[in-house]
């Protein structure tokens, strides 16, 4: 089997400080529509006995998933894995606006275009990565949260920040829910900043959310 | 970092004008190489980057600008920016949607009909000059310099003090701000006047220790500070970084903003209670002996005697002990009362506290002891009653605070700048970063890096800031500014008291100012109790609103509206650290202009109807090179930013703009002598003293936690405490002195069962709080703003909505005794019971709607808060309560009718985008 990286973003939430710029920097780079995000900030609404609570800033966007759902459920190829890359992406061009994908994403994190009649995601702004430029979200991050890279490259920014994680605290590093469906995203979320509380996406809270996003 | 171009503005300005000409012949940009210096063209179609600074708020973060055939198509944050280091928060980056908004102000307008009714007629900039400067010169020979009112406004205005400036010249009248006695003038004015080095904001630039390598900081009190919800690329970033690096933090604020959430202890306390929490920290750390000895004995005021008659320090003179320059304190060793001579007598040994009888038979209490006994009652369980905060958790976070000082210290925010305990806040936490001897030391807050133009930085500053000048404004002027005479605090900005200048408007007493001209964002959304200042204005005979958008100040207010520039189509410069930054127009739309011209065309009006000073105001000998004259084009303004720099920070009296731009942004100095110049420079030789410690910059060249200047200011208005009881001549003295040392009032309206004032119809505590999308009032008609946050959310904690019988989602009504407005219920525990949390909020979409009123009217929390007479100000700055408020709620049926909620809504405002025209330049020069 040829070499293929897994390329994905991973979130330190210890660092995020739900500043919504990685939203913005991602419809700006991408020209996502009013109402659509491919990466959304939910605040998970601060839980324990007042005013001994805990809150984070939970970043969902696609989790470049190891076996995707939405390649799987794709009549027309769309949804496909990249050769070059292995990044899971949409061909507009073949997309014929059947939602399947939408429904068959765990995530909620596809969105659609209603222009164009086509679904769209979060690409790990492969214009920019290709150039060797990091994605928009990362590169603009205000609080250092956001890393990019191959999880097979253990030189690579997200191999290290893991290996960091893990060194500071085992079990510090976790994944969105996973249905066979094995996200490869990671968020670093450290025990004295609370308990990791992403069980049920539909139990968070954000009123700072419209309702037309993917997650509600 | 390696850009491809960097363009500047002298080619970019020829390649703009050439674009525009281009178009408007074949409708295309095909080719216009031969046009421009060959270096800085760009190939049709190429994408050129800019490397910009951003004024979406006031932190200056490096930007990246991608500019295409004129038109700005990307931003991003520069990676070689000292402090945001590549970090662009949603407001910078939502600047292109900003520029290109259809809600803009195109071009000079005037009303046609009614105030209150949206309709206007365009006019061209040297109608609208010529008209306004008629108004204005005939108010002038009529009525007088008083009958002109300025104001401005914190929402990134660059240009903070072109107002007051244009005062100066004009020769009097009154200038306001929302924030000033609201925002900043506290602190910035107090603090320095007691630890006599510099202010501790952290949105406002002088906290620059965090940003330095290896930053030594170990303890950061944020007391009121939001870094993650104001300067997010510079502030949240760095603040982020080292707590993740292992600085211990508290944070201090009725809401858990996301950094309270990382915080080691968040303390929520209750809106307008701080300096009663203050004095409980100050009194543990003299009880736990905790204070820096060496330091307090010999770099404060606290051993020295005070006079009980006028709370005074004694000078030794007065005694018969020493000169004038030496104070007292009572030596323990020969048991009896000495002068303490400049810097130090090492053969003293000063009682730090006690009473003691001096010479003539009389007592006298060392400065500590006043200081004791001032927060003698404020035990921690006191505080925590009071605070409704939990006493062992106040002592968790005072010893954060005492164990990691003096390598850190507190920052003070804008919280306690709303509420009228402003100044004795500001005072407290001085005082404490003072006993814990967290000055000027490695890791601390309070560093001496001072800028020249405080504060802020502001390059266009009015005649006379520092130091007499022509055109500085008449001291029979200075002294009749409306309020002045009992809030001198604001001499510091030569600000008026906004209630009074209301008031004046209102009842002609004790002069009526006529015409208005603001230039800011809303002011009937940002200005406490936003009905009487509406009541106020729609009363003056002319009111002209500059600004970059449409608000509710223009259509319900304003007579003619003058198109302003956004950040991206204007120049200016700002230290970044020990970097120089610049701001680079990027393009030039419609017929906006840099406000500075503005006022400088205004001027140049005045002057050609025979105003004097306006005059002079064109004249380099009188206004000399570091205020610089009015400008007659934008060019002769850039051209000033580009002398003021090089002369000011880079030695040479020969820079313009192009030399200033073509190497911008560069550094200063070099890190380590900006890191290095603030530590213990107070020990640094004064060569005018004869080579004895500079010391620090107040009268006794100590600190002066017991600040009896402020007793001065009150009877003289000396704006830093120096001078004597002998009242100036023309300033009228103070019917009561300002307190030299901090005390704490409840809140006028309380939450408080049993205190004076409690109403049961009015039984919650309101706060409010920046949020990350906004700064200010800015950005409600940007889409990707506007949707992360698109009506203003009510916080209420679990237990009190259920007393409410209101849930999540719920529209709610939220009222006090000036008002009602509207927020939706938000149920969390992100506030303390019976604390609401709701922040300022407007509706550009009402604007063309039948009520155009509703737009500041519907969601407007500035609808409930104070600036009425009945509210007791704040007795240095006048300050009036915008937190800590009473408020009552219930539930509404519905939204407010037409304002747009859902993210789809905003699709009118998406970027109309614009050739590059030139702006307003391209059409006027005076």
């Amino acid at each position: 089997m040829p070499f293929m990286p897994r390329n994905c973003l991973v979130i330190n939430v210890d660092r995020c400080i739900g500043c919504y710029s990685c939203e913005v920097a991602c419809k700006m780079e991408n020209d996502v529509s009013l109402g659509e995000r491919w990466n959304k900030v939910v605040q998970i609404e601060p839980y324990g006995e007042f005013p001994d609570v805990h809150t984070f800033w939970l970043s969902v966007m696609c989790q470049q998933c190891e076996n995707s759902p939405c390649v799987q459920v794709c009549p027309t190829g769309a949804s496909y894995r990249d050769e070059q890359t292995d990044m899971v992406l949409v061909n507009k061009e073949k997309c014929i606006g059947c939602k399947y994908c939408m429904m068959a994403c765990p995530y909620g994190v596809r969105s659609w275009n209603e222009e164009q009649k086509v679904v769209e995601k979060c690409t790990l702004c492969n214009h920019l990565t290709i150039a060797g430029e990091k994605p928009a979200c990362v590169k603009n991050c205000c609080g250092t949260a956001r890393f990019y890279g191959d999880l097979d490259d253990p030189e690579s920014d997200v191999s290290k920040e893991i290996a960091r994680a893990e060194a500071a605290e085992p079990g510090s590093v976790h994944h969105l829910p996973d249905v066979g469906n094995g996200p490869l995203s990671a968020y670093i979320f450290s025990s004295k900043f609370g308990e990791w509380r992403v069980d049920d996406l539909q139990q968070t809270t954000s009123k700072y959310m419209t309702t037309e996003g993917s997650v509600d | 970092m390696l850009l491809k171009k960097d363009i500047s503005r002298r080619g970019f300005v020829q390649m703009g004008l050439f674009t525009t000409a281009a178009a408007a012949m074949s409708g295309t940009v095909a080719s216009h190489l031969q046009e421009v210096e060959p270096a800085e063209a760009a190939e049709a179609g190429e994408e050129q980057q800019i490397r910009t600074i951003c004024r979406a708020c006031l932190n200056n973060c490096g930007i990246i600008a991608h500019v295409r055939d004129g038109r700005v198509v990307k931003l991003e944050g520069d990676p070689g920016d000292p402090m945001n280091k590549g970090a662009a928060c949603a407001k910078g980056l939502a600047g292109i949607q900003a520029l290109y908004n259809p809600n803009r102000i195109k071009y000079p307008m005037k009303r046609v009909g009614e105030r209150g009714v949206n309709e206007w007629e365009r006019l061209s900039w040297e109608e609208a000059i010529n008209e306004i400067a008629d108004v204005l010169w005939e108010h002038y020979q009529k009525e007088g310099v008083k009958s002109l009112v300025l104001s401005t406004g914190g929402g990134g205005n660059p240009q903070f003090f072109s107002p007051a400036r244009f005062l100066t010249v004009w020769g009097g009248g009154n200038f306001f701000e929302p924030g000033c006695a609201q925002c900043y003038l506290p602190r910035n004015h107090m603090e320095p006047c007691l630890n006599g080095t510099a202010d501790t904001s952290l949105a406002d630039g002088p906290v620059t220790e965090v940003y330095l390598p290896d930053c030594q900081t170990q303890v950061y009190v944020m007391w009121g500070v939001g870094p993650s919800t104001h300067g997010i690329g510079s502030t949240g970033r760095i603040v982020t970084e080292l707590r993740s690096n292992g600085m211990k933090s508290v944070v201090i604020d009725p809401r858990m903003t996301p950094d309270a959430a990382r915080a080691d202890v968040w303390l929520p306390i209750r809106p307008g209670t701080d300096v009663a929490l203050m004095l409980a920290w100050i009194r543990y750390i003299i009880e736990h002996e905790a204070w820096n000895e060496e330091f307090c004995r010999e770099w404060t005021n606290l051993p020295f005697l005070v006079n009980s008659k006028t709370g005074l320090t004694y000078r030794a003179n007065e005694l018969g002990l020493g000169s004038k320059d030496e104070y007292v304190v009572y030596d323990k060793k020969s048991k009896s009362v000495k002068a303490m001579p400049y810097p130090y007598d090492k053969s003293l040994d000063p009682a730090m506290f006690g009473e003691y009888e001096l010479p003539d038979g009389t007592k006298a209490r060392t400065a500590f002891q006043h200081l004791k006994e001032q927060c003698d009652e404020w035990t921690l369980e006191k505080a925590a009653e009071v605070c409704w905060l939990q006493a062992d958790k106040i002592e968790e976070a005072i010893n954060l605070y005492i164990d990691g000082t003096p390598h850190g210290g507190i920052s003070l925010g804008v919280a306690t700048d709303q509420a009228r305990n402003s100044a004795q806040a500001a005072q407290a936490s001085a005082i404490l970063d003072i006993l814990r001897g967290a000055i000027r030391t490695p890791g601390a807050i309070v560093q001496n890096r001072p800028c020249f133009v405080e504060p802020c930085n502001y390059v266009v500053m009015p005649f006379g800031l520092h130091g007499p000048h022509p055109l500085e404004m008449p001291e029979k002027e200075v002294n009749a500014r409306l309020g002045y005479t009992e809030h001198k605090g604001l001499g510091h900005w030569m600000a008026s008291h906004i209630p009074t200048v209301l008031k004046a408007i209102e009842t002609g007493e004790p002069y009526r100012p006529r015409v208005w001209m603001e230039r800011s964002g809303n002011k009937l959304a940002m200005i406490g109790n936003a009905t009487r200042i509406y009541n106020a204005m729609l009363t003056t005979d002319m009111n002209v609103h500059m600004y970059m958008h449409w608000t509710t100040t223009s259509v319900c207010l304003a007579d003619y509206v003058l198109p302003t520039a956004e950040w991206l189509e204007t120049n200016y410069a700002q230290d970044r650290l020990n970097t120089y930054a610049i701001r680079r127009a990027c393009t030039q739309l419609y017929e906006a202009v840099d406000e500075c011209m503005h006022w400088s065309w205004m001027a140049a009006a005045l002057a050609d109807r025979g105003h004097e000073r306006a005059k002079m105001s064109f004249d380099p000998k009188v206004c000399g090179d570091f205020y610089g004259t009015y400008w007659r084009t934008y060019e002769e303004y850039m051209d000033f930013v580009g002398y003021f720099v090089g002369s000011n920070y880079y030695d040479t009296k020969k820079w313009d703009w192009a030399t200033f731009d073509a190497q911008a942004p560069s550094e200063y100095q070099t890190i380590q002598e900006y890191a290095d110049k603030s530590y213990d420079s107070h020990l640094d030789p004064d060569p005018d003293n004869d080579g004895k410690p500079v010391g620090f910059n107040t009268t006794s060249k100590r600190c002066e936690p017991y600040f009896d200047g402020n007793i001065l200011l009150g009877n003289t208005g000396a704006i830093d405490g120096t001078g004597s009881m002998e009242p100036a001549t023309d300033v009228y003295p103070l019917s009561d002195n300002y307190n030299p040392l901090p005390y704490y009032l409840e809140p006028f309206e309380t939450p408080v069962e049993g205190e004076e004032n409690y109403d049961p119809a009015y039984p919650y505590a309101l706060t409010q709080g920046r949020l990350p999308a906004f700064h200010h009032g800015t950005l409600r008609n940007v889409p990707y703003t506007r949707e992360i946050y698109p009506y203003p959310e009510t916080w209420i904690n679990p237990e009190t909505a259920a007393e409410i019988g209101v849930e999540d989602g719920d529209w709610l009504w939220l009222e006090s005794k000036r008002g009602r407005t509207q927020g939706r219920c938000r149920i969390t525990k992100s506030v303390a019971p019976k604390v609401i949390y709701q922040e300022r909020f407007w509706n550009p979409e009402l604007l063309d709607s039948d009520d155009p009123n509703r737009a500041w009217q519907c969601f407007n929390i500035n609808l409930l808060t104070q600036n009425n007479d009945e509210c007791p100000f704040n007795d240095v700055y006048g300050t009036y309560t915008l937190r800590g408020i009473t408020i009552n709620i219930t539930k509404a049926d519905a939204p407010p009718e037409g304002c747009w909620l859902e993210a789809k809504d905003f699709t009118p405002w998406l970027p109309e985008y614009s050739e590059n025209t030139g702006g307003g330049n391209a059409v006027y020069a005076a």
